[in-house]
């Protein structure tokens, strides 16, 4: 190739990458979000449902956005899922935001930030043993099934409860007898009372299906211990929040309009909710979910900083956020969270 | 005739020019030299374990390198980082302790798995029913990932290590037992046919004869039965994440990657690849040494 083909060639390239560029203001066209399976992811479910964050994005002059939807349940998933660029906005456990959050203090191309709380409710700890009527009667012979064991959200609202029972140095004593199971499974092996698991710490509304069964008792419940703390939130990476900021209003907006739609209409929430999750029960059972006074769906977070002290004390993270406000979005830290 | 040989003119008369003695040299060109020392480069380079060592060096200067330039520690942490993470998880005991139990657990599974395939082998070369039966035996279960079998072994042996046992035997027994038989099958009639001259039939032919013969193979055999043990076993310990009790290497590996510690992953990482080398080029090595290069059967 003589001189002159490769400088047209490089003329070429710059001008077609300047064509690109010329792009870079716009936001992004497309949004990938997810969330779980359980009740407290409802207020996703509903803005999955009813298109809402198409809605708001058009509203605010973006034109057409699609979204697609992952169901991923389980903070390491997620994590790896934002980490390694194929997710957007996800919705994970207070906890797991807050390690990752600490972890990724620092370095510009991985941090994240909250866009907001996303739910609360109680975790129940069920039992199938009939011995067992506190923490403190459970032995070495029961094992407590949770969805991951010492970093998922059961696994630290089990041990802030523990700590709370114990003393705080002990809050690690019933670690050991923790084993890690989906929720669908554990509900069965608990169920089925043949296993080693006796005892089962979830939220709705797998607490509810076993509550159901006359056989089990439920030891304890995270609200009458830790208060109705924020136990889900939503998060992004704050370079996708920096770069588009009307989208993330509108998604802040979408999510207004599913808490205020799941308040109003229970019934077409609970609808919702089968329709999405895909979970084998009766609409009635899920409206009496809808209808427990702990199970609040609000944007403001309650509480943050009671995970933050007990993940600090505990050793889990190392960089603390001075204040709740820290580690969520702007339009947020005006809301009188904790 | 006047003589052709002039003697020294008699005296008075000039005398013939005495030219000095020239004294040269022979020329030793580099090609033509029969023998010569080593250079300090050639007397490094003959030993591989020195090559073996600048290998390794030049991947840890790729990998620091490329750390550095991406510069994100949770995603990719560098040499450097994985090395001080590495020395204080082995300072602080926890690495050897993780490292101790996967070792002991695949231990017991490595050799129930070649006990089994020294008794399958065994039962295959002394009938042709026997090597039809192996035949299709790893035909069919050879494919089969151990980790797929790993939810079927929970449900029949619970949630301890006896389930971790079951599938390292799987993973080991059908590869052991594939060298094995394709290098039993591979020993010369010859020597077959001596070793039933002697009268040696069933287990004494194998112990004597077969086995001695057929070592190359079944080496392989013992080293690819290895790793893939070792396979088995990390990728295990990571998907029965189960009890929150003392676990392994693996377990090690899944509880960091919870919590983010990235560079503690790598470490573990790395503890697993140290080991993989120390067993390969200490282990395997002395075994090939002492047997088949002493016997001749392999070229260096």
């Amino acid at each position: 190739m003589n001189c002159l083909n490769l400088s047209k060639l490089a003329l070429g390239a710059a001008l077609s990458l300047s064509m690109l560029a010329g792009n870079a203001n716009a936001e992004a066209n497309a949004v990938r979000l997810s969330h779980g399976y359980g009740m407290l992811y409802l207020p996703l479910m509903v803005i999955r449902d009813q298109k809402l964050i198409e809605k708001h994005a058009k509203a605010a002059g973006l034109g057409d956005v699609t979204t697609s939807w992952a169901t991923l349940d389980g903070g390491n998933v997620i994590n790896d899922a934002m980490l390694s660029g194929n997710l957007d906005i996800a919705g994970t456990g207070a906890p797991g935001f807050i390690t990752l959050w600490s972890k990724a203090n620092g370095i510009p191309r991985s941090e994240v930030i909250g866009l907001g709380a996303l739910s609360t409710a109680s975790l129940w700890l069920n039992t199938n043993n009939p011995n067992i009527k506190s923490l403190k009667d459970f032995t070495p012979k029961d094992k407590i099934a949770i969805p991951g064991i010492k970093t998922s959200l059961s696994a630290v609202v089990l041990q802030m409860a523990v700590a709370k029972e114990f003393g705080h140095a002990n809050y690690a004593k019933l670690d050991p007898l923790t084993v890690s199971l989906g929720h669908p499974e554990a509900v069965g092996a608990l169920l089925s009372g043949k296993t080693e698991i006796t005892a089962h710490f979830t939220s709705p509304p797998f607490s509810y299906q076993e509550a159901k069964d006359p056989r089990i008792t439920k030891v304890l419940s995270s609200t009458a211990v830790l208060g109705n703390i924020t136990l889900d939130v939503v998060f992004a990476m704050k370079q996708f929040t920096v770069q588009n900021p009307k989208l993330t209003q509108a998604f802040a907006a979408a999510q207004e309009e599913a808490n205020a739609y799941i308040a109003r209409d229970r019934k077409g929430a609970a609808e919702t909710f089968l329709r999405i999750s895909k979970i084998k029960l009766t609409q009635a059972e899920v409206e009496t979910m809808l209808a427990d006074p702990d199970s609040q769906f609000s944007t403001t977070p309650v509480g943050i900083m009671q995970y933050v002290d007990f993940m600090g004390l505990a050793g889990t993270i190392k960089t603390r956020p001075k204040a709740w406000s820290e580690l969520f979005i702007d339009s947020v830290k005006s809301r009188k969270g904790s | 005739m006047k003589p052709l040989l002039k003697t020294s003119p008699p005296a008075g008369q000039p005398q013939p020019y005495k030219r000095p003695e020239i004294v040269r040299q022979p020329a030793v060109h580099d090609a033509a030299a029969i023998q010569r020392p080593l250079s300090t480069f050639e007397n490094l380079y003959r030993h591989s374990g020195v090559r073996k060592v600048v290998i390794l060096l030049l991947l840890a200067l790729v990998w620091e390198v490329y750390g550095r330039w991406l510069d994100n520690a949770l995603l990719f942490p560098s040499f450097s980082d994985t090395v001080r993470a590495f020395f204080s998880g082995i300072g602080s005991g926890v690495l050897i302790d993780r490292a101790a139990v996967s070792m002991k657990t695949l231990l017991i599974g490595y050799s129930i798995g070649i006990v089994l395939a020294t008794l399958l082998t065994t039962l295959a070369i002394s009938s042709r029913i026997g090597t039809d039966f192996l035949e299709t035996l790893t035909s069919m279960f050879n494919p089969l990932p151990a980790i797929a079998l790993l939810p079927l072994a929970l449900i029949w042996f619970g949630l301890g290590n006896g389930s971790i046992i079951f599938v390292l035997v799987h993973s080991v027994l059908w590869a052991v037992a594939l060298n094995t038989h394709a290098g039993f099958r591979g020993v010369s009639q010859t020597m077959r046919m001596v070793g039933q001259n002697y009268g040696l039939k069933g287990f004494k032919l194998v112990r004597l004869i077969l086995i001695p013969a057929a070592f190359g193979s079944i080496l392989t055999g013992l080293k690819v039965g290895w790793a893939f043990a070792w396979r088995t076993l990390i990728a295990a310990e990571l998907v029965f994440g189960v009890s929150s009790g003392s676990g392994g290497l693996g377990w090690y590996i899944f509880e960091n990657r919870n919590q983010l510690e990235t560079a503690n992953v790598f470490a573990g990482l790395f503890f697993v690849i140290l080991i993989g080398l120390c067993v390969e080029n200490f282990i395997f090595a002395t075994i090939e040494r002492k047997t088949i290069r002493r016997w001749g059967m392999q070229n260096h």
